[in-house]
């Protein structure tokens, strides 16, 4: 079941997901959590804030999981958790 | 056009201390990503049969290629933003009090950093300014990109676009200058005291573990502060605030920290009454001795400044309530009138920088 902040497009068949990153203590964190655009195929696109301690990736559920988006970040050095609807 | 020396030391020290390791945190990364293909290339280029004997000696030349030329690339950007900045403050036509205020803000907004390098509260993340993501992600596009010679030249000319906190706080300083050649020479001091941090920590691969990285971040953080607070203090000297640092250990009526005067501390007129102080003041390195003066209100003033081969941002002497800004001599006698002051009034001063603070006190 999915559940938080997340919007789907038809058009490219992606799905936009907003994510609270735990410990980004700088602007380097967020440069390296950026780089799972290139880690991992079928995400399209990672934005993120620090101030906000949020990313929002961009990505085809059919050719990656979320689970595989969590672990890619944790591999890197990050927990990640999707946003709870509403915060 | 002058150059304060001080301000570029001062640039220089930060750049060694919170500068460098600041730069190492935000921007190592991309070197490290330019490092990797390099260090690839080296294995192909050198084979295994011969990379025991001539290949052991040059490798280490060979690593320290794209880190120089990454840092050259990151001097000579900011460089010509310093100048840029620096022209940008003087076509500003910053005011004494306008930079006064920016000072402050400078070091609001370090002190801001330190906080949030210190996690005291979530508030002060914003005290970053967060490159554009566009601008994040064509960094990055090229760092994965590149394996040639010329990546580092780019991605050290990139860093420009994704300074650490401590170089936004050097931005806004260098805009403080008003002068192209000012901010040019302040922003190639701080990159150049950083460029030996990165270069150390880049070359030697360091990697340091958890416990050191945030001991570091730390230190940091602390020499954030405390460089906020200096340029808060100075930024409140530079406007007469009564409330600097330097100020709070002057009582204004103290005998004790009345200047000894070489003759007497007033002329007198016909009558025997006196018509006009005379105060003398020596300037140094070390700023206005004595530091605080008393004299006589409701007559005019005269004020003379003494200076004997003085190389110092005190040679700019501001006195902002009477709206002076004089420059004075390397050595020789600069002296300035100040008109009849009511009793209790306090008249402060400093040099442009803010950091030599100096008062005189009017007693009826």
């Amino acid at each position: 079941m999915r559940f938080g902040r997340q919007s789907r497009s038809m058009r490219y068949d992606s799905t936009k997901q907003t994510f609270l990153v735990r410990d980004m203590q700088c602007l380097a964190c967020l440069m390296r959590l950026e780089t799972l655009e290139d880690a991992l195929p079928g995400i399209r696109r990672v934005t993120g804030s620090y101030g906000r301690q949020r990313l929002e990736i961009d990505y085809d559920d059919a050719e990656v999981t979320e689970a595989q988006i969590v672990a890619a970040a944790q591999a890197v050095g990050y927990a990640i958790r999707t946003q709870p609807s509403g915060a | 056009m002058e150059i304060h020396i001080n301000q570029l030391f001062i640039a220089f020290v930060t750049g060694l201390t919170a500068g460098g390791l600041g730069c190492v945190a935000v921007q190592g990364g991309l070197l490290a990503s330019c490092l990797a293909p390099q260090e690839s290339l080296l294995r192909t280029r050198w084979p295994k049969e011969s990379r025991r004997g001539a290949a052991r000696s040059r490798a280490p030349r060979q690593a320290a290629t794209p880190i120089l030329l990454f840092m050259a690339a990151k001097l000579v950007t900011h460089t010509l933003l310093g100048l840029l900045l620096g022209a940008l403050g003087s076509m500003l036509q910053l005011t004494l009090s306008a930079r006064a205020v920016l000072m402050v803000a400078i070091g609001v907004f370090m002190v801001g950093n330190g906080l949030r390098m210190l996690d005291v509260h979530p508030i002060f993340r914003y005290f970053v300014l967060e490159p554009p993501a566009g601008i994040r992600h064509l960094v990055r596009r090229r760092a994965k990109e590149g394996a040639d010679a010329i990546t580092p030249l780019i991605l050290g000319a990139l860093t420009v676009l994704i300074p650490c906190g401590v170089t936004q706080a050097m931005m806004a300083l260098a805009i403080g200058t008003g002068s192209g050649l000012q901010g040019a020479g302040l922003m190639a001091a701080f990159t150049l005291g950083s460029s030996i941090v990165f270069f150390t920590v880049a070359y030697l691969a360091t990697q340091l573990g958890t416990m050191l990285q945030t001991n570091l971040a730390r230190v940091v953080a602390i020499v954030l502060l405390g460089l906020g607070l200096f340029s808060i203090d100075s930024g409140l000297n530079l406007m007469g605030a009564p409330i600097s640092l330097a100020r709070l250990n002057w009582p204004t009526s103290a005998p004790a920290m009345t200047a000894p005067q070489p003759d007497s501390p007033s002329v007198a007129g016909m009558n025997g009454a006196p018509e006009e102080n005379e105060l003398e003041i020596t300037v140094s390195a070390d700023g206005y001795t004595p530091a605080q003066l008393h004299a006589r209100a409701g007559i005019p003033t005269r004020l003379t400044f003494v200076t004997d081969d003085v190389y110092s941002c005190a040679l700019a002497l501001v006195i902002p309530e009477l709206r002076v800004e004089q420059l004075l001599p390397v050595t020789g006698e600069v002296t300035v009138e100040i008109p009849p002051q009511p009793a209790g009034r306090v008249l402060r001063y400093s040099c442009t920088m803010g950091c030599n603070a100096a008062q005189i006190v009017f007693d009826g």
